[in-house]
C-alpha cells in the first residue's frame, strides 16, 4: 500500500469515532421525532438534517490537520503524500456521509412527511440526485474546514487575527458597496448563485454539484500552497 | 573486566590486556570461547569497532583465533605467549616507571633492592 | 545506503543563521555523535536530513539522491525527535501499530519487548507519560523501527541512571544485531562516549570538527602543573581549555598522545594523563 493511502486510513481512523457518534445522534432525534410526528397536526414537514452534517463535516475538516499532520512528520511522510493521502479520506467520508444522509432522507420520507436541503431547495429530486448535490456540498464544507484549519496554522498572530476578523470586516464593506451602489453588488451576487445552484436553469440540482464540487476542488488547490511547506509547530 | 574511560590508555588496548590477564589467570583456559565482541560492547557500554580493534589485536598476535560461526576462543600456548610478551615489557612498563618514581622521591638503588628483599619476604613467606 | 552527503548547508530562521555553511559526509553503518551545546544547531541539522525544514542553501542527498519530499529514501529513516509529535489521546500500543503501517520493517514484538524491559506500560495514553517515559517510548519505537538509519536527538531527557544505562545497552544491542546507521544527538556527553564511533561537532551553527572518537581521544591530553611551569610545555604547542586553581594550572594540548615529552614533563613537574571527550568536547566550544 503506498504512503498516501496509509495517511487517508490513519485519517479515517482518526474521525470514525466522532462519524459514530454523529450518527447515533441524528438516528436518536429522528425516533424522536418520528414518535412525537404522530402527535403532531397534519402538513408539518420536517426537514434539513442535512445542515447538521455539513457543520459536522466543516469541524471534521477543522480537526484533520495539526495533530495528523505531528503524526504524519513523526512518520516521515512528505508533505506531498499527507496532502493527497488526507483528501482521499475527505472524499471517503464526504461520498459515505451523502450516501448514509440520502438513505436517511428517503427512510424517514417514508414514515413521516421529510424534505431534505435538495429538496427544499429544487423540489422533487430523485435520489441519485439528492446524493450527488449532497455530496458536493459536503465536499465544499469539509474543504472549507480543512482550508480554515491549514490557513490558521501558518498564520502568525497578526495573521490569525485578520483569518479571525475577515469575514466580519467583508461583511461590512459588501454591506457598504451594495448600499452605494444602489444594491447592484448583491443582485450580481443573487444572480451567481442562481446560475452557478442552478436554479436559473429549471433547478437542476447536477448544476449546483458541478459547481459545489469545482469550489472544493479549488479550495483544495489553494490549501496545498499552505501544506508545500508547512513546518512542524506546537 | 574494569575498563578506565579516563586513562590515557585507549580502550582497545585496555579490552586486550583484560582479557590477556583473564587468559593469564586461566579464567579463559585455552581453546575455551572468550567473550564476544557483542557481550564486550554491550557489557561496557563500548563501540563494537572499538572491542573489535581489542580482540583483533589479539588475533594478530596469536592469542586469539575466529571459529567461523561460533566466536573467539583463545590459541593453543597463549598463555606462554602472552607470559613472554608481558616479560618482555616487564622492565619497560614497570621498572623503568619505579626507577622514575624512586629518583622523583629521593630513594636510592640500595633502598630500593632492601624494599624489594623485604617485600619478597613477607609476600611469600 | 551507502552515504549522506551535507554540501554548503545554510539555514536562516529570519534574520538568526542557524547553520552556516556546514559540509561533510557521513558514511553508512557507524554510530555518529552529533555533539553541541543548547542551541547549536544540532537538531536544525537533522531536521533538514529528514525533510522536516527546508535549507536555506545548500543540499542535503542520500547516496546522490536528494531528500526533499523522497518517500522512498524516508521510509528507510527514523527520527526519533526531542519534540513530541504523537497524539495525546493514543494509546502506546496503538501507536505501534500506525507506525508499522508507516514502517513495514517495524518489529512489535521487540518493541513490547523493550516496553516491559522498561516498565513501560503500553496500554497507557501518550499524554499520561511522565518527560523520563515518553523519551522511552519514543527511544522504543525508535528502536523497533528497523530502518537503515535510526536518528535519536536528546534521548536520556528525563532518564533516570538505570534507564540511561539500559537504553545505551539496548541501542548497542540492536546495531550489533543489525549494523546500520546510527545519530546520537546530545549535549550530555560522558556517557555517551564511548557508544560513538564518530563525532560532529557543531558550535554557533558552524562544524568544527567530525573525527572518529579513537583518534579525537588519542589526539589529546591533559597536562597538569605549576601554571608557569605548565605555560613553558604548552609554548609551541596547540592547546585549548585553560583552566586554573590556585596556582595550578589545567591544559588540554591538542598533538598525538604518543608525541607526549615525557621528558620535558618530568622536569617541569608535570602530571599528563588522557582526557576525557567531555571536557575537550567543552573546551572545543567554549
Amino acid at each position: 500500500m503506498n504512503t498516501s493511502l496509509k495517511v487517508t486510513k490513519y485519517q479515517l481512523y482518526y474521525a470514525y469515532k466522532g462519524v459514530a457518534i454523529f450518527y447515533s445522534i441524528i438516528v436518536m432525534i429522528l425516533f424522536g421525532i418520528v414518535i412525537l410526528s404522530r402527535k403532531w397536526p397534519e402538513g408539518v414537514t420536517f426537514g434539513g438534517l442535512g445542515m447538521a452534517t455539513v457543520i459536522f463535516i466543516y469541524i471534521a475538516g477543522l480537526d484533520w490537520f495539526k495533530s495528523s499532520f505531528r503524526f504524519a512528520v513523526a512518520n516521515n511522510v512528505p508533505r506531498k503524500k499527507f496532502y493527497h493521502g488526507t483528501i482521499f479520506a475527505m472524499m471517503a467520508l464526504t461520498v459515505f456521509m451523502a450516501f448514509v444522509d440520502t438513505v436517511i432522507s428517503a427512510a424517514a420520507g417514508r414514515v413521516i412527511s421529510y424534505e431534505s436541503i435538495a429538496a427544499q431547495l429544487y423540489g422533487t429530486v430523485t435520489y441519485p440526485a439528492e446524493f450527488l448535490w449532497s455530496l458536493g456540498l459536503y465536499a465544499l464544507s469539509v474543504c472549507l474546514g480543512w482550508l480554515t484549519t491549514v490557513m490558521y496554522y501558518r498564520a502568525g498572530k497578526a495573521a490569525r487575527f485578520v483569518i479571525f476578523a475577515a469575514p466580519v470586516v467583508f461583511l461590512i464593506l459588501f454591506e457598504y458597496i451594495d448600499r452605494r451602489t444602489g444594491r447592484a453588488l448583491s443582485g450580481a451576487v443573487i444572480g451567481f448563485v442562481q446560475r452557478a445552484m442552478g436554479f436559473a436553469y429549471n433547478n437542476n440540482p447536477l448544476i449546483g454539484f458541478l459547481s459545489l464540487i469545482t469550489g472544493a476542488a479549488a479550495i483544495l488547490l489553494f490549501s496545498y500552497l499552505f501544506i508545500r511547506r508547512a513546518p512542524v509547530r506546537d | 573486566m574494569f575498563l578506565d574511560f579516563d586513562s590515557e590508555r585507549p580502550i582497545y588496548l585496555q579490552i586486550a590486556e583484560a582479557i590477556e590477564d583473564n587468559i593469564i589467570r586461566g579464567i579463559f583456559e585455552e581453546e575455551s570461547q572468550v567473550i564476544s565482541t557483542t557481550e564486550i560492547s554491550v557489557k561496557y557500554k563500548i563501540n563494537p569497532a572499538t572491542a573489535g580493534k581489542g580482540v583483533k589485536l589479539l588475533v594478530d598476535e596469536g592469542i586469539l583465533y575466529k571459529k567461523r560461526g561460533v566466536g573467539m576462543f583463545v590459541c593453543a600456548g597463549a598463555k606462554k605467549t602472552i607470559l613472554k610478551k608481558r616479560r618482555e615489557n616487564f622492565c619497560q612498563g614497570f621498572i623503568l616507571p619505579l626507577i622514575d618514581e624512586a629518583s622523583k622521591l629521593g630513594i636510592t638503588k640500595e633502598e630500593i633492592i632492601d624494599m624489594i628483599e623485604g617485600s619478597f619476604k613477607n609476600e611469600y613467606h | 545506503m551507502n552515504i549522506i552527503e551535507i554540501k554548503g548547508i545554510t539555514k536562516y530562521y529570519g534574520d538568526v543563521k542557524a547553520l552556516d555553511n556546514v559540509t561533510f559526509t557521513m558514511e553508512m553503518g557507524k554510530i555518529y555523535g552529533l555533539l553541541g551545546r543548547n542551541g547549536a544547531g544540532k537538531t536544525t541539522l537533522l531536521n533538514l536530513i529528514t525533510n522536516r525544514i527546508f535549507p536555506t542553501e545548500g543540499e542535503i542527498s542520500i547516496d546522490g539522491g536528494s531528500v526533499y519530499e523522497n518517500d522512498k529514501m524516508l521510509r528507510n529513516i527514523f527520527y526519533m525527535t526531542e519534540k513530541n509529535l504523537y497524539p495525546g489521546d493514543e494509546k502506546l500500543k496503538n501507536i505501534f501499530k500506525w507506525t508499522r503501517q508507516f514502517y513495514p520493517s517495524f518489529d512489535i514484538d521487540y518493541a513490547k519487548g523493550l516496553a516491559e524491559k522498561f516498565g513501560l506500560n503500553i496500554n497507557k495514553k501518550v499524554k499520561d507519560l511522565s518527560t523520563g517515559y515518553t523519551s522511552i517510548f519514543k527511544a522504543v519505537a525508535a528502536l523497533a523501527s528497523n530502518t537503515g538509519i535510526i536518528i535519536f536527538d536528546e534521548p536520556i531527557l528525563g532518564l533516570d541512571a538505570n534507564h540511561r544505562d539500559m537504553l545505551y545497552k539496548e541501542m548497542l544491542a540492536n546495531y550489533n544485531h543489525n549494523p546500520r546507521t546510527v545519530i546520537i544527538s546530545t549535549h550530555l556527553i560522558e556517557e555517551v562516549a564511548q557508544v560513538l564511533e564518530e563525532v560532529v561537532i557543531i558550535k554557533e551553527g558552524k562544524l568544527v570538527l567530525k573525527q572518529s572518537v579513537e583518534d579525537l581521544l588519542s589526539g589529546a591530553y591533559c597536562v597538569t602543573g605549576e601554571a608557569s611551569k605548565v605555560d613553558r610545555y604548552i609554548e609551541d604547542r596547540k592547546h585549548v581549555g585553560d583552566e586554573k586553581i590556585g596556582n595550578i594550572k589545567t591544559v588540554i594540548v591538542l598533538e598525538d598522545i604518543r608525541n607526549k615529552d615525557k621528558v620535558l614533563a618530568g622536569e617541569l613537574e608535570l602530571e599528563l594523563s588522557g582526557v576525557q571527550l567531555q571536557k575537550l568536547f567543552i573546551a572545543l566550544t567554549n
